[in-house]
């Protein structure tokens, strides 16, 4: 267990004014049984019409609505987490866990994903997550951590096919040979103790129990990640979307602090 | 069938048709065309016992329709008991994972609904399909009858026939029972829209306002219409004709430059009523429909009133074993198709044909379904001054106001060509008024 | 009730401004073909430059075609009136179906008269839809707003084209006049230039190029 402080920064910068700036933010991470969120505070400029809500995935999501001219946008959220509560989280509601066994655009394999899957032979009654976590030690040792090869659209088949890429890429894979084993695998958006930017990994269900891997790092999520969204893919945790009118180039930074502070 | 004065004004209805500018509108090469749509006199003619038992059977498809959306979004209890195999649910393109643990104003996820029926030449009525999302026609059997009295008086004298002219009544009923508070409107994609003229038509007759997403606002959790003079009136109901995908580009696709962002929150919230309800798609895939039968048995306790064609479902053995066998006698149908695509009739393939689908079926056994060719009903239409038969089916609208309501009408397509089984106005069909007879 | 969109605002001002012009260009049109009878010089070249538009026109016969009923043309009739009719389809519920109807009917008669070989004969049945249309607009059109909203722009255009054309102070001013009517709509326009335009056509000389220029300017976002 450890208690960890978090800071995440997004800002974005114009280079020309815009206005009526929608936006849709999935940047607040809630308690649960792995985690608990002691305290929390988010702030959004500009912001004159915000709302809360939660998603259909339980996101916590910060919805709202600039209508006047604004150069720049920015969302920060600092607060405390306690982590590592539990090593498994329970998967209570049962009839929320069949869209996590069936592949989206994102996860869909193809010939690239189907060779790789080859590689692998369970016996009958192999634990779903033994065979997640065989993925994983496979996927980590394969594929190559790379930035700027892949973008966000990246698709599992093409991340594979190129061989190397981000968090996000490999999140998908491991999701897209999960689903292909009939297994619940979802994904998850978080931070990490020691990364800069926000962070992936997915979540993988057996006998009741979603238990959390990160394949970037091959690690069995314990105390270190702080998550804050989930969903079937990337599309269903974006942490920050927005649409606004205006001809402007943006430049988007980011920044996360997590550090232990007992 | 006598001879009535009616049968002479085909062309004066038409022309009528024409003057109010009566028509729909397709995509040729990329360019958009209005067409008109061909109205021919003789009415589809449905006695008053026989339509109270398709009301019957209508109003207990929907009920059943509606529940099983519910608990699709919910907690899937049919699933949970195997009625339906999971996969026809996440694997069909009308489910919205955004749609779960919504629960829409008054718990109605069906408002309106078309249910496509044809009458087999045993008299026996079959569900064809059922069309949940955004049905349209309704519009088009309406106005033909103002135009049918107004050429004919003295048939509709003569004759006890149902006024169908009520439909925009039934809907703005409809419309106010699960409106949140504040205005309605009718929201369409554009004039470019196939059924643009039945958008018109209806915000004229239910006094709705017809828009597009730049007239609507979220502002705050409110939905709000924005008025020439500055002022935001809020609005209760949307009464929208565009998809699932394009009504909110920040829940649904992002490319969508004709929906409302973020009114898919506010309706999350109870804000606003979206009829029909976003992701009720789930009910009118035709994957599903195999299921309805024992959906309206698993919900209601009650044996179905109306009975689908007979459908085979190759996902399953014994269904494919069958499929193969009967080939030549089936028609198949691409689950995600729809207007008269993807439907195949087995006899009218070449051997090369036959043997590159059956390969793809057994591929992806769950991309489609099979049924048995129904022997329909002919309905006779007008052919300069000869009747002749034609292949004819029939819409039947039932709206979900405070309770479920059956229009005493519907709308009846027919093919011009005689061979022709398929009846989809975009395929060049055209249409009839539909009596209920009052006596 | 009683609340309109920006864009049907906008739409109504132009099917007002489209079907007036319409009607004033088929009766110019009408009376510039009665010269060309007797006169071997091409008239249409006055025409085009007294309303100020291209002459892009071969002969008198290519200008009779082509000003009437190419699609091709801008310019032409035809095209004004597709305008008019894009304009009014997409205002059903806000004018009637009873009303748009002889928009449609209008652009029928268009089309027949573009294949008739009396097409002035033809066009008297567009002037009489149009006609139609305007009195079934006054009968039946209930809110005051919607009514008023597309008569500004009907008089927006005739006085545009009459000073285009240069009439008499009289017509003009009756023209000015009947513009007032757009303070009972909650159009955002210039009242200075309203103003102004009264002053213009009481001038002793009528400057017709300034005329033009303020009408044309009047409205806030419609211009």
């Amino acid at each position: 267990m450890k208690v960890l402080h978090f800071a995440y920064n997004m800002s974005l910068k114009f280079d020309a004014p815009v206005e009526k700036h929608r936006f849709t933010l999935k940047c607040k991470p809630r308690s649960g049984e792995r985690q608990e969120i002691t305290w929390i505070t988010a702030n959004v400029y500009p912001n004159e019409f915000l709302s809360n809500a939660e998603d259909s995935f339980g996101n916590s999501c910060i919805y709202g609505y600039t209508e006047r001219k604004h150069d720049h946008f920015s969302v920060n959220v600092i607060g405390t987490a306690r982590t590592g509560l539990a090593p498994w989280e329970t998967a209570g509601e049962t009839h929320r866990i069949g869209m996590f066994r069936y592949q989206t655009p994102y996860t869909m394999p193809g010939p690239h994903i189907k060779k790789f899957a080859e590689r692998f032979s369970f016996g009958e009654d192999t634990p779903s997550f033994e065979k997640a976590r065989a993925f994983m030690t496979e996927l980590y040792s394969t594929f190559e951590y790379a930035q700027g090869v892949t973008r966000i659209q990246t698709t599992a088949e093409e991340a594979m096919a190129l061989g190397k890429g981000v968090c996000q890429d490999y999140s998908h894979i491991m999701l897209s040979l999960c689903r292909m084993q009939n297994i619940p695998a979802r994904y998850v958006v978080g931070m990490l103790m020691g990364e800069g930017a926000s962070h992936a990994w997915v979540e993988v269900y057996d006998k009741g129990r979603w238990f959390a891997l990160d394949p970037t790092n091959n690690l069995v999520v314990d105390d270190q990640h702080i998550r804050i969204s989930i969903g079937r893919d990337y599309a269903d945790c974006t942490i920050n979307q927005g649409v606004f009118v205006g001809e402007a180039n943006q430049t988007q930074t980011i920044s996360v602090l997590v550090r232990e502070i007992g | 069938m006598q001879e009535m004065d009616l049968y002479r004004h085909t062309d004066t209805v038409n022309k009528l048709l024409a003057r109010y500018g009566v028509r729909f509108g397709i995509y040729k090469n990329n360019e958009f065309r209005e067409q008109l749509f061909p109205f021919d006199a003789i009415p589809r003619m449905i006695g008053k016992q026989e339509f109270e038992y398709l009301e019957k059977g209508l109003k207990q498809r929907v009920m059943a329709l509606n529940l099983f959306i519910r608990d699709i979004y919910g907690e899937k209890k049919i699933i949970r008991d195997r009625i339906i195999p999971e996969e026809f649910i996440y694997a069909g393109s009308g489910y919205l994972a955004q749609c779960e643990g919504v629960c829409p104003p008054k718990g109605i996820y069906a408002h309106i609904s078309g249910i496509d029926l044809v009458q087999g030449k045993n008299g026996e009525w079959y569900i064809l399909e059922d069309n949940l999302r955004v049905p349209s026609g309704a519009s088009y059997p309406m106005i033909a009858r103002e135009f049918c009295r107004r050429s004919s008086p003295q048939t509709f004298k003569d004759n006890h026939i149902e006024d169908n002219r009520n439909y925009a009544d039934l809907l703005r009923r409809t419309l106010d029972h699960v409106n949140t508070g504040g205005h309605t409107v009718i929201l369409t994609p554009g004039r470019y829209n196939a059924a643009y003229f039945e958008h018109s038509y209806l915000a004229e007759k239910t006094g709705a306002h017809l828009v597009t997403g730049s007239d609507l606002i979220v502002e705050g959790d409110r939905l709000y219409f924005l008025d020439y003079s500055g002022r935001r009136e809020p609005v209760g109901a949307v009464y929208r004709r565009i998809s699932d995908d394009y009504l909110d580009p920040m829940n649904f696709r992002r490319e969508s430059l004709i929906g409302i962002p973020h009114i898919y929150d506010i309706y999350r919230k109870g804000n606003v009523a979206l009829l029909n309800a976003p992701g009720n798609g789930v009910a009118d895939d035709k994957g599903i429909y195999y299921f309805v039968p024992k959906m309206i048995s698993y919900y209601l306790g009650e044996e179905p009133i109306l009975q689908n064609a007979p459908t085979y479902l190759p996902y399953y053995e014994d269904d494919m074993k069958y499929v193969l066998e009967k080939f030549d006698s089936l028609v198949l149908k691409d689950v995600a198709e729809a207007g008269g695509y993807g439907v195949v009739f087995g006899s009218k393939m070449t051997k090369q044909q036959k043997e590159d689908f059956i390969a793809l079926l057994k591929k992806e056994p769950r991309r489609f379904i099979a049924q048995e060719v129904i022997d329909f009903c002919d309905l006779d239409i007008m052919e300069g001054d000869t009747r002749v038969p034609r292949k004819a089916d029939l819409r039947a609208f039932v709206l979900m106001g405070e309770e479920p309501m059956v229009w005493k009408s519907g709308l009846t397509r027919f093919s011009r060509d005689p061979d022709s089984f398929i009846v989809n106005s975009s395929q060049g069909g055209g249409f009839k008024d539909t009596w209920v007879l009052s006596q | 009730m009683g609340i309109i969109s920006v864009e049907n605002t906008d739409r109504l001002y132009w099917l007002g401004r489209y079907s007036e012009r319409v009607y004033t260009t088929i009766r110019l049109f009408a009376a510039s073909y009665d010269n060309m009878i007797d006169s071997a010089l091409a008239d249409y070249k006055e025409f085009c430059r007294r309303l100020d538009i291209p002459n892009v026109y071969k002969s008198g016969g290519d200008f009779v075609r082509t000003y009437c009923f190419s699609t091709e043309d801008p310019n032409s009739i035809l095209s004004n009136l597709t305008r008019a009719y894009d304009n009014g389809i997409t205002l059903r519920e806000e004018i009637g179906s009873e009303t748009l109807s002889y928009i449609q009917l209008a652009v029928y008669a268009m089309n027949k008269a573009k294949d008739s070989a009396a097409p002035l004969i033809e066009l008297q049945e567009v002037t009489d839809n149009l006609l139609a249309f305007w009195g079934m607009a006054d009968d039946s059109i209930d809110s005051e707003n919607v009514r008023n909203i597309l008569k500004v722009g009907k008089r927006v255009e005739r006085l545009d084209l009459y000073a285009r054309l240069h009439m008499p102070r009289e017509q003009m001013r009756r023209e000015v006049h009947r513009l007032s009517r757009i303070e009972r709509t909650q159009l955002k326009y210039r009242k200075e230039y309203l103003k102004e335009l009264n002053v213009l056509v009481d001038s002793p000389e009528i400057d017709y190029y300034e005329v033009v220029s303020k009408v044309e300017s009047l409205l806030e976002d419609h211009a």
